[in-house]
């Protein structure tokens, strides 16, 4: 029997706030990437891709101002100020940047076309990966494991292709499928990982299956299903992945904060 | 240079709390907050029992995990090994907290992070941390592990068993345990510990 006296950290440091940034910023990194290929193919749509990747931008970036503890002291600036490479949040914060200002100058269409499409691949490809690798190089965290590099960018950019199929861009249906099933696939190797791995991975793969297991296997049913409802059920194709990515990530992200598992 | 390390003997540690008191008040901490906290861990089964206190805080490791991942620089380690923040800079985003395998940072009401920096005021002054200096049993050193004639040093290579937490981790931290009643047997074997 293990009793605390005065123990300063709560087991969960990151709140709902958060589950939504690691939405938005899934939404907000996947459309980036979606302007970048559209700006760098020269598709018709790309000035609305850029307008609707700066709104989620903002409203990421809002959202993460709100949750912040130090938002009235504006000690956000030091991240620009500084330079910490080896900082995921580092490196999502300015790919956001990049990828913010690079959609402002496409939507206005003013600038050097070579230089956006640099830019867009590079802040976008930031802002989709920053999140797995954040939670990722926590190792102390066993639930937070390198199966998250992948899955992370994956299920990114599937909640932004369901919301172009939402909006019946034509391209859309069969990437929705593609990255559906590579999500789906993603998570139960994520789970397998953990089964069969170390002892403190086996328990962590029993904590999260004995705290929200359940939905975790409803998330990859959903992501799963949708080959079959792309051309039955459109609509429905379109919502089941937002719904089930958004699941995976927030189950990992709010269980995966526990690390009891130990010393 | 100095290497400033604390060591901790858990077999004259009674679990008082004074030290996280004494801690609380030296750093202003408000109330129900804590940079040090008691594990009391009773091991064995009845009638072979005994509680071990653990005093547990930042760790000072040598490859702190925290530091890398802060996106502003806020944590850095000194010239001297303490693990410290530069508050100013800090904008509360937690990946410090996510990232130290020892749950020794927390945040602060007034919105950063906060932690033990071995009461680095009172270091630079040449005066021990609030903790050690208001021990009663005295089980706590405090000094520079460079100094073989430190207390620290001493107590280290007079104790019968040295731990350090989680050291798979190879974090190297500088809160050593001494003497862990769990580790020597005094119920169960090495190794009884759940």
């Amino acid at each position: 029997m293990t009793e605390f006296y005065g123990l300063p950290s709560p087991q969960h440091f990151w709140h709902w706030p958060t589950l939504i940034h690691f939405a938005l910023v899934a939404l907000a990194g996947g459309a980036a990437v979606v302007t970048a290929v559209a700006h760098i193919t020269k598709h018709p749509k790309v000035r609305t891709y850029a307008l609707v990747t700066m709104v989620l931008i903002v409203l990421d970036l809002f959202t993460l101002w709100i949750e912040s503890p130090a938002r009235f002291r504006f000690t956000h600036v030091w991240i620009f100020l500084a330079f910490t490479p080896t900082a995921p949040i580092w490196l999502g914060a300015w790919g956001l940047t990049i990828s913010l200002v690079a959609s402002f100058f496409v939507w206005i269409g003013k600038g050097p076309r070579l230089l956006w499409s640099a830019a867009l691949v590079v802040g976008s490809l930031l802002a989709l990966v920053y999140p797995g690798l954040a939670l990722a190089v926590n190792v102390n965290r066993p639930l937070w494991t390198p199966v998250l590099l992948v899955l992370f960018p994956l299920t990114g950019m599937l909640t932004v292709v369901a919301i172009a199929a939402l909006f019946r861009q034509a391209w859309a249906p069969r990437w929705l499928t593609v990255l559906s099933l590579a999500s789906a696939v993603m998570g139960v190797v994520y789970l397998f990982a953990l089964a069969t791995g170390a002892a403190e991975a086996r328990q962590a793969y029993a904590y999260l299956w004995s705290h929200g297991g359940p939905w975790f296997v409803v998330a990859l049913v959903l992501l799963a299903a949708v080959p079959a409802l792309v051309r039955r059920a459109p609509i429905a194709a379109a919502l089941v992945p937002i719904v089930g990515a958004t699941l995976i990530r927030s189950l990992i992200v709010e269980i995966g904060q526990v690390q009891h598992f130990g010393f | 240079m100095s290497r400033y390390a604390m060591a901790i003997d858990l077999k004259a540690c009674v679990g008082c709390a004074a030290c996280s008191v004494a801690c609380s008040v030296e750093n202003e901490m408000p109330v129900g907050t804590h940079r040090l906290w008691i594990r009391n861990t009773t091991i064995g089964t009845f009638p072979d029992l005994v509680v071990e206190h653990r005093p547990e805080a930042c760790l000072h490791c040598e490859n702190p995990p925290c530091v890398p991942v802060c996106p502003t620089g806020c944590c850095f380690v000194t010239a001297d090994g303490i693990v410290d923040l530069d508050v100013k800079r800090c904008i509360g985003c937690s990946a410090c907290i996510a990232a130290c395998p020892y749950d020794a940072r927390s945040m602060h009401p007034a919105g950063y992070v906060t932690k033990c920096d071995f009461c680095k005021h009172r270091v630079a002054d040449g005066r021990a941390p609030a903790c050690v200096e208001t021990c009663p049993t005295l089980c706590r050193t405090f000094g520079d592990l460079m100094d073989p004639q430190s207390e620290v040093s001493i107590a280290i290579r007079q104790a019968r068993r040295v731990d350090v937490l989680r050291p798979g981790l190879g974090t190297g931290p500088n809160l050593y345990y001494l003497n862990a009643p769990a580790k020597f047997g005094l119920v169960g074997g090495e190794g009884s510990r759940s």
